[in-house]
């Protein structure tokens, strides 16, 4: 990483945080995807807690409204590659591809943790991060959300029901059972992230 | 100043070295296909060259610290997302190098967007997208200035004007590369490439020869005479 050797490196991360955060705030469709994101949150917790006193209603609401918080991700990530050639600006004004990457994540991690706080839990922002982490590996948002969804609402519950020791491991357990799956929520970005930042290091603009 | 040294990439470049002077328009000519976006994307570090270097002011694009501040480039389109408004576009492209706000208002005077800020891209017409394209070059009121086909999509007027912003740049001492197949446009220095090879590189007066024109020894350089 050529980026961390460089002198001034922590203030050009803030500046490159910053202009990400503003391209973030000023997307049309990230706004109606965290707008809508939040409501349906709200209105299924609201229903969850009528219908089950008992359960924690914000789990039972993310366990779906989770879907929006991949779309939110993805977007992040795919407005780059929609029609007008965004990415080509992007590089352009900071063209040190994996400080740039970093300071995306850092932007990201900053606006879901935002659209998040009112939930309590950090659970959805290991999500958008997986999805940013799929939308910069695929570069397409319906591919990108296609392949989230089937990871979270099918893969998982299949591979929990055929495997249940392998709940540690699965991207989705923390949010249920926290203890449990806060290793896998972590990793799993983690792991998107170092693999889209080095695609992204290598693959043509 | 602009080098390019012994760039090349299987298929498409060959060993292609020329240089671009301040205060000097360098005319970066070729047929469509023979090289010119590819040489242009590897100056800017959008693509990569196999062997060879290109350099701005002895560096790399990618170690220019705050780049918008050395080199403006305008490509294909504008570079904003067709939903964000002209000026959030330029906005965040301040942002990324730390120029000042006000330059957002300044640049969208000088291209004559200033009415057009509050709109959508996606809304803009060919000509204005390029004129929104060479609004966020100029941000950072830079020394180099790279263009690839800039006249694309301008109407006359469009046209005009772009030729004598580009002289009076070059007349400001900045570096003026702009790559173009056509040939109706004031240069002081001109590159001939074709099939991937530098086939001419000097003054204006070097290159046409004896050709009598530019156009003659651009047709002779290139082989395109032959209809």
């Amino acid at each position: 990483m050529t980026a961390t050797a460089r002198p001034g490196a922590p203030a050009e991360l803030i500046t490159s945080v910053h202009a990400e955060l503003h391209k973030l705030g000023t997307l049309p469709s990230l706004r109606w995807a965290a707008g809508l994101t939040w409501a349906a949150t709200v209105l299924l917790a609201l229903a969850a807690h009528r219908a089950a006193p008992a359960a924690d209603p914000v789990a039972t609401a993310l366990r779906w409204t989770q879907a929006g918080f991949l779309v939110f991700g993805v977007l992040t990530a795919t407005q780059e590659y929609e029609s007008g050639g965004q990415i080509r600006a992007t590089l352009l004004a900071v063209p040190r591809r994996f400080a740039l990457a970093a300071a995306k994540a850092t932007a990201l991690i900053v606006a879901a943790a935002v659209l998040t706080l009112p939930t309590g839990t950090a659970y959805p922002i290991s999500v958008a991060l997986v999805g940013a982490g799929l939308g910069w590996l695929l570069r397409n948002a319906l591919a990108a959300v296609a392949t989230g969804l089937t990871l979270y609402l099918i893969a998982c519950p299949v591979a929990l029901s055929r495997w249940p020791a392998a709940a540690n491991w699965l991207p989705d357990t923390a949010l249920l059972d926290p203890g449990r799956g806060a290793a896998a929520a972590v990793l799993w970005p983690l792991a998107l992230a170092v693999g889209a930042s080095l695609s992204f290091r290598w693959r043509h603009a | 100043m602009i080098r390019i040294d012994r760039v090349s990439r299987p298929r498409i470049l060959h060993e292609v070295s020329f240089e671009a002077r301040p205060g000097r328009v360098t005319g970066f000519l070729g047929p469509n296909g023979a090289g010119k976006t590819s040489t242009v994307r590897i100056l800017l570090g959008l693509d990569r060259a196999s062997t060879g270097t290109a350099t701005i002011n002895s560096q790399p694009y990618a170690a220019l610290p705050r780049p918008l501040t050395v080199v403006g480039a305008l490509l294909d389109g504008s570079g904003a997302h067709r939903a964000r408004t002209a000026r959030a576009h330029l906005r965040w492209l301040a942002a990324s190098n730390a120029l000042p706000r006000a330059r957002v208002g300044e640049v969208l005077e000088t291209v004559g967007l200033t009415e057009a800020a509050g709109r959508r891209a996606g809304r803009f017409s060919l000509g204005m997208s390029r004129r929104l394209g060479l609004a966020a070059a100029l941000l950072g009121d830079p020394p180099v200035l790279v263009l690839d086909e800039p006249f694309n999509g301008l109407d006359p007027a469009g046209i005009l004007w772009m030729r004598e912003f580009l002289s009076r740049c070059a007349a400001e001492g900045r570096t003026v590369l702009l790559s173009s197949h056509l040939l109706d446009f004031p240069v002081d220095d001109v590159v001939v490439i074709n099939r991937g090879r530098v086939a001419a590189h000097g003054t204006l007066a070097e290159v046409q020869g004896d050709h009598g024109s530019l156009e003659d020894a651009f047709l002779a350089l290139t082989g395109a005479a032959s209809w």
